[in-house]
């Protein structure tokens, strides 16, 4: 049974590599290029953001708090 | 105008499923007539996966510098720095600390969302393991846990990265004192 398992196997771990190596690429791309989208956007957002001085003193309530 | 833009990406891409956005990127925009938006299947996947990452990681990164104090930036601008460099030099290096724990979360679910990606007929390790299965049709049992095992092999690294980075760089450190 398990020579039976292994020839199976042995005969797609290839095919399933070939995947694999396909999977690993099109994630470290869509990673690094979501992180980078990701941390470069929200400080943007921060900076870009009106402040209006809140009712309760002198402290800026920035975009990204009311957003949140 | 640019904190509303930002605002509707979030929502659209946070709201639907990351399987219909890929559609959107591979079936509808390229029958607009366009030419520049006519992708094939993998810039299509590539443009939604980044997007979709990008949403998520923007909403932890709005976390992260919302938990840092407003007095670091308060302390920075009192140093003179415009509003850009107290983030930049201040705010952000302290939050993308805190960023570490569930960047690892997103990145799991990355990678395992690469799997919706078979359907517009990128060959990754789903879809070939679907091709394996069309060739040994009665161990389809056995095709598919190889497949959750490499899937595994694949991810418990990164986990275990991001748990040494946490120790390492990371976290927040709590004063008790």
């Amino acid at each position: 049974m398990f020579s039976e398992a292994w020839k199976v196997i042995d005969s797609i771990l290839p095919l399933l590599l070939q995947g694999l190596w396909t999977t690993i690429k099109v994630s470290v791309v869509a990673i690094v290029a979501g992180s980078l989208l990701g941390v470069f956007l929200e400080p943007c957002e921060v900076c870009a953001g009106p402040c209006s001085p809140s009712s309760s003193g002198p402290t800026c309530t920035c975009s990204a708090d009311r957003r949140s | 105008m640019l904190t509303q833009l930002i605002g509707t990406y979030l929502h659209l891409f946070r709201g639907s499923p990351f399987l219909i956005q890929l559609y959107v990127f591979y079936f509808v925009l390229p029958n607009l007539g366009m030419p520049l938006l006519e992708f094939d299947s993998w810039t299509a996947s590539l443009i939604a996966l980044s997007l979709y990452t990008g949403c998520y990681v923007t909403e932890i990164v709005n976390a992260a510098i919302l938990a840092i104090p407003h007095g670091q930036e308060e302390a920075a601008r009192s140093l003179g720095m415009n509003k850009f460099q107290a983030l930049a030099h201040v705010v952000v290096p302290q939050a993308l600390r805190q960023t570490i724990p569930p960047m690892s979360g997103v990145y799991v679910i990355i990678i395992k969302s690469t799997a919706i990606l078979s359907v517009v007929g990128i060959s990754e390790l789903t879809r070939q393991g679907e091709v394996s299965i069309l060739r040994f049709p009665s161990d389809i049992m056995l095709i598919y846990g190889v497949v959750a095992l490499l899937y595994f092999i694949f991810c418990y690294p990164v986990l275990r990265f991001t748990d040494w980075a946490e120790k390492r760089v990371g976290g927040v450190r709590i004063n008790l004192d």
